[in-house]
């Protein structure tokens, strides 16, 4: 069974070494070819559950109740979690499977995603974070390919290329939010707020905390697609102590295990998380969306 | 009789019950709570009863007694609002000779990006050495702490209170009475952070991010 896993969490591109401190019980969901966060809710039979899109925020990397998870137990109805690590609003555009699910679903929680995930003129991103530098198609994290855009372009330059990816992002934000005809419910989920001053001399000033490059004119531009828009903006638990299941001691993870790339920027292992979500802020999350929710249940 | 009820009469001294309704009133919501030597969790479980979305550390140092506060602190923590960790650890001074096994700490290293508000050692004859393990908490002077001993006769054996009165002292940290147990604060330090605290509670994150781009 755990070997099952170890591979449907491998194929899924999922940080498996994480089932150290969490086991996030992957399951397949039927026709999409795709495994999710489990565990797999009791019904998927129309307007019987809720879904929940988003990146890994939404997905709660190193928790072991994320914020759909915690809903579902506040507002005793089944959830779907469609959380993926480092997906932007076109992985879920371009994952056609998973629509038949979102629209059967009561209601659908979208967590506002990250602009770094989105395509522009020297990136292609698929719709994840992981992007494929068109000039050479050499694959690079998101990070390390606009600090390199930083440190070899004029910001004028740099500025342009952000305006693109934008743009982009609030393209394909807003066709998604066409495609869903169950009530939408947009949600912000971060450690600051939309409103941030940026600026093109470092990359951590120019992306923000999570999501990335997202600012408030464009949370305003998606906001009208949406039935309803909650803010949950917390740093409660952050940072968090990474504790083994198994022992119940500290334990040091390599976060980015799979990615080479970002090891060099982040370094190996880690005691803590500072970037994620902690639980405390799953908590927060599922505080601000109980209510909004229990109007599309009644 | 409710579970509650249950843990209270059961578990804890008429005296305990009195440190229990002096600790209510300190208790506030999001504050950090860790519960040292929790055994099965009484004094986690009723800080949990207490708290809203807030974080509590128990940690224990017994095998057999950790994998039961892990499953009681599962059940608790799924029917509240906080974020309930159980720990197997030993708790030292730093001192590399009195290390006694792998999984010893100082609270300092443990804790080294996390301010705790409140601990709650309840040690027989170690609160010293876990003391001297927290200095930079200590210096911090964020953290209150409460000293509950069950046995006195041991507590007063292996150290005289006013040999962790001194090494609290030397932090500008002063005993308080507390049920009857005693409550350490730094009052000039402790001052600071409540009114921290308060401004946080009340101004919202966006309106404290746009004063902070004036300076």
């Amino acid at each position: 069974m755990d070997q099952k896993r170890y591979q449907s969490g491998q194929k899924h591109g999922a940080k498996y070494q994480d089932r150290e401190i969490v086991d996030y019980q992957y399951f397949p969901l039927e026709d999409t070819g795709l495994n999710f966060r489990g565990p797999q809710p009791e019904t998927l039979e129309k307007n019987q559950y809720f879904v929940c899109l988003g990146a890994a925020q939404t997905f709660g990397r190193f928790c072991q109740k994320p914020y759909p998870k915690i809903l579902e137990h506040k507002l005793k109805f089944p959830s779907l979690n469609l959380g993926v690590g480092g997906a932007g609003p076109y992985y879920f555009l371009k994952t056609k499977p998973i629509w038949d699910y979102i629209n059967k679903a009561r209601f659908a929680i979208i967590q506002i995603m990250s602009g770094r995930s989105e395509s522009n003129s020297l990136f292609d991103s698929g719709g994840l974070e992981y992007l494929t530098r068109r000039m050479d198609q050499v694959k690079i994290g998101a990070g390390p390919a606009y600090q390199e855009l930083i440190d070899q372009k004029d910001p004028k330059y740099v500025k342009e290329i952000i305006r693109e990816t934008r743009l982009n992002w609030i393209k394909n934000f807003q066709i998604l939010m066409e495609k869903i005809t169950v009530p939408k419910i947009l949600f912000w989920f971060s450690e600051r707020s939309p409103y941030y001053q940026e600026n093109c001399n470092n990359l951590h000033t120019l992306f923000g905390k999570y999501p990335q490059l997202v600012n408030a004119q464009m949370v305003r531009k998606i906001k009208k697609n949406s039935d309803e828009y909650v803010e949950c903006i917390s740093t409660r638990g952050i940072p968090q102590l990474h504790i083994s299941r198994f022992t119940h001691e500290p334990t040091f993870i390599n976060t980015f295990q799979s990615r080479p790339d970002l090891i060099k920027s982040y370094g190996q292992q880690h005691r803590f998380n500072n970037y994620y979500p902690s639980p405390e802020m799953h908590v927060d999350a599922a505080l601000s969306l109980e209510n909004v929710c229990k109007k599309y249940l009644t | 009789m409710n579970t509650q009820k249950f843990i209270q009469n059961e578990l804890f001294s008429d005296n305990d019950k009195k440190v229990l309704d002096d600790l209510y009133q300190i208790l506030y919501p999001g504050m950090i709570f860790v519960d040292i030597d929790a055994e099965l969790g009484r004094y986690t479980f009723e800080v949990n009863n207490h708290l809203t979305q807030s974080s509590i550390y128990a940690i224990e140092s017994d095998p057999l007694k950790c994998s039961q506060l892990k499953h009681n602190c599962a059940e608790w923590e799924f029917l509240s609002d906080n974020s309930i960790y159980a720990l197997k650890i030993n708790l030292y001074n730093g001192q590399e000779n009195e290390k006694t096994s792998l999984n010893c700490y100082e609270l300092d290293t443990l804790f080294k990006p996390i301010d705790p508000d409140l601990i709650k050692i309840n040690k027989t004859g170690n609160e010293l050495q876990i003391l001297q393990g927290s200095r930079r908490l200590l210096k911090k002077g964020k953290v209150r702490v409460l000293l509950v001993n069950n046995e006195e006769e041991k507590f007063n054996k292996a150290y005289s209170n006013s040999q962790i009165c001194e090494f609290m002292n030397s932090f500008g940290y002063y005993p308080k009475k507390f049920g009857e147990k005693y409550l350490f604060t730094n009052p000039k330090k402790h001052l600071f952070h409540t009114s921290k605290r308060i401004y946080r509670q009340i101004l919202p994150e966006t309106f404290r991010r746009w004063l902070k781009s004036f300076s």
